[in-house]
């Protein structure tokens, strides 16, 4: 309690920073702009550069993270002062002349106020080999992020990206990207002028348990089964188009499921527009309706449409919105957001299941992004949010973060999340219902 | 000899002088702008293909408040001869290893951290004041109609004065960084001595200044741009290049497929 209110009182204090923080700045990007009458004239042409030190770099990044989590009334036994330490490592090094290895792995600890949150968990993230067999082949085994898609809020082809994510302390599509753990895979690649074809093999390592999306999360657990759980193939061909439309074809077979097909095609409209659409279809089963263990198979397309457009000033401004078939529809969700006792524990385990898929719930949502590098014209700092809103019951889950640029090796970051719905909605039930985090990053 | 005998000699040896003066003058026709344009880039522009580094250091007010540094690897487009651009971020710490592709429209950013590649338009911004165009290799008479607007002494970044020939640039493409430039050339040697950009409304964006030539590549090249800001004359950008160096650049590299693979330094 004590902690708790000690805290309210720190977000309260933050909060007030953060606004006179954001005046300041504002403050003193519209003073830049008037020199002071009785200032010496400046000539630019006087300026004289020092060349920039050659740092060097071993790729390690610490992080220290302290968050305050205002929980939903009646939510479980959580804590909500949390902090929480991380190390990142990603590196590569070059073995021969036509191979190199790589290795990125992240470990992260959480300790919260009471003994709810306590997790220690290390990821191995990539851990591999690359050849040149010739000037335009590669082969490449071990374990590897294989990320795809143009979409920036839901990447339905991005096919590896199922239970991949063992940490997630943050919400944001681009960190839960960055968190995940590879496949173990063999992958050839040949890239010349005309495109780049790439298949790869992925091999099952595990025969976990996997149902009901339990893992084992222990600190040094490798998580095959999040990632080599089934056989698997995937293919994509990439050829060179022109420079306004840009596509590609992707194909991903797993034991067990019926063949998936996908496609990422983007567009240059303008100097400052570009539109792009992600799509994927294949035979799968759908989410089950409540009261139902299992969802009818059938043809089903997923969709992620939208476009990006940069503003004079540098905002760069995102709107899409996502689709999935196989989802819920509205009389659907409608029917589990009714549904009491054992059916609300079986709508937990469904939840579950669709965000470590990093699936959609329901068939249809927007998501919209901000983000301003220099942002008000001032170096150091940069501003984000986004937001994913639920067509159906219009509840949202809104991310806004800010990072000041302190020196070339170190950053300060404010996050801030908050839920948005009735208790009943996807994003309003959530335990949490905002949390707000302050944090550093070193970058060795 | 008659008075008009001596006339028609003297009309004849008048004749002949200003056909013997007037002769070199006809076999050195003036250069068009489109010529003294593409020879400003060959002076920017080393030959063929090549790797250069590029610090950039941004000032407010005198004071230093940026510093990165980027490696750019261009090579000329054999369809159109435009340059291809890779661009890999050396400093600050934070963006070592990103990189960004440029084929005319067709903009990559890709960060290892989270191994994607993302689309970006041309307008977006990645390196602070500078535009991705005033950094990549480009060249100007292929983007650019050019006509000459005169002769003018100006001075030079290095406080020199110069004269120079003024060439009026208008966009002949959506995806450059400026609708319309002034462009001062020197008139001796061909040498880009300043630019002011300006928007499609007229509004200046920004003054460069091209100056500190030095030995790259096999001939003088200025190593060093001044830009200043259109509205706020404190907010000055300065570009240095330094390592010219001729390289074979596969067509690979140029391929968004390809960037998740890069490790040329």
């Amino acid at each position: 309690m004590l902690w708790s209110s000690m805290l309210q009182r720190s977000s309260l204090r933050l909060h007030h920073a953060l606004l006179l923080a954001a005046w300041g700045l504002s403050s003193h990007a519209a003073a830049q702009t008037a020199a002071p009458a009785d200032a010496p004239a400046f000539d630019p042409l006087a300026l004289q550069v020092q060349p920039a030190e050659a740092g060097t770099r071993i790729g390690l990044r610490m992080e220290a993270w302290a968050q305050g989590v205002d929980l939903r009334d009646g939510a479980s036994a959580s804590d909500d002062v949390l902090g929480r330490a991380v190390l990142d490592f990603r590196r590569e090094w070059r073995l021969g002349e036509s191979l190199r290895a790589g290795f990125s792995d992240r470990m992260e600890a959480v300790e919260g106020n009471g003994d709810a949150a306590d997790r220690q968990r290390n990821a191995l993230r990539e851990l591999y080999l690359n050849w040149q067999a010739t000037p335009s082949w590669y082969l490449d085994a071990g374990r590897i992020n294989l990320r795809q898609g143009v979409a920036l809020g839901y990447n339905p082809t991005d096919w590896l990206r199922e239970n991949a994510v063992v940490m997630r302390s943050s919400q944001n599509p681009a960190a839960l990207r960055e968190n995940r753990l590879g496949a173990v895979m063999l992958r050839a690649q040949a890239v010349d002028a005309r495109g780049s074809a790439q298949l790869a093999l992925i091999p099952q390592l595990s025969d976990e348990d996997t149902s009901g999306s339990r893992f084992d999360d222990q600190f040094w657990s490798l998580g095959l089964e999040r990632t080599n759980r089934h056989r698997a193939a995937f293919l994509r061909i990439s050829p060179r188009t022109g420079e306004r439309v840009v596509g590609d074809l992707t194909a991903f077979a797993r034991a067990g499921d019926a063949p998936q097909l996908g496609s990422n095609l983007s567009y240059t409209a303008s100097d400052s527009l570009i539109l792009q659409m992600e799509w994927s279809g294949g035979r799968r089963a759908a989410l089950p309706a409540a009261g139902q263990a299992q969802g009818g198979t059938g043809w089903f397309n997923r969709l992620a449409v939208g476009g990006s457009w940069t503003s004079p000033v540098g905002l760069v401004l995102t709107l899409e919105h996502h689709y999935a078939g196989d989802a819920l529809n509205e009389a659907d969700w409608n029917a589990w957001r009714a549904v009491q006792g054992s059916g609300a524990r079986a709508l937990g385990e469904l939840r579950r299941g669709v965000t470590e898929r990093q699936d959609l719930l329901v068939r249809h949502y927007w998501f919209g992004r901000a983000a301003w590098d220099r942002a008000f014209g001032v170096e150091p700092l940069e501003l984000s949010a986004f937001v994913r809103r639920n067509a159906y019951d219009h509840s949202s889950m809104l991310q806004v973060e800010g990072t000041w640029h302190v020196s070339d090796r170190l950053d300060v970051s404010a996050m801030f999340n908050r839920m948005i719905g009735s208790d009943s909605s996807e994003f309003g039930a959530s335990p949490v219902r905002s949390a707000l985090a302050v944090y550093l990053r070193w970058f060795l | 000899m008659s008075e008009r005998v001596l006339k028609r000699t003297v009309c004849a040896a008048g004749l002949a002088l200003l056909a013997v003066v007037s002769t070199p003058i006809a076999g050195a026709r003036e250069r068009t702008a489109v010529e003294i344009l593409e020879a400003a880039d060959a002076v920017r522009n080393p030959p063929g293909s090549f790797s250069v580094k590029t610090q950039l250091t941004e000032y407010r007010q005198g004071k230093q408040s940026a510093n990165s540094t980027l490696t750019v690897f261009a090579k000329p487009n054999s369809g159109n001869g435009q340059y291809r651009n890779l661009i890999r971020f050396v400093a600050p710490a934070r963006d070592t290893g990103k990189l960004m592709l440029r084929n005319g429209m067709d903009l990559w950013f890709y960060d290892p951290v989270n191994r994607a590649s993302v689309r970006i338009s041309p307008q977006q911004r990645l390196l602070g004041q500078a535009s991705n165009g005033d950094v990549m290799t480009t060249r100007l008479a292929r983007d650019y109609e050019a006509s000459l607007a005169g002769r003018e002494s100006v001075k030079d970044g290095e406080g020199a004065q110069r004269d120079t020939l003024r060439l009026k640039l208008v966009a002949q493409r959506e995806d450059v960084a400026y609708a319309r430039v002034d462009y001062w050339v020197d008139a001796v040697n061909d040498r880009p001595v300043m630019a002011r950009y300006y928007t499609a409304e007229e509004r200046l964006l920004k003054t460069a200044y091209f100056r500190k030539y030095q030995e790259a590549m096999g001939t003088l090249r200025p190593i060093e741009t001044v830009i200043i800001d259109g509205l706020d004359s404190s907010w000055v950008t300065v570009m240095q290049t330094t390592g010219h160096t001729p390289r074979e650049i596969p067509d690979e590299w140029l391929q968004r497929d390809y960037l998740p693979r890069f490790a040329a330094d």
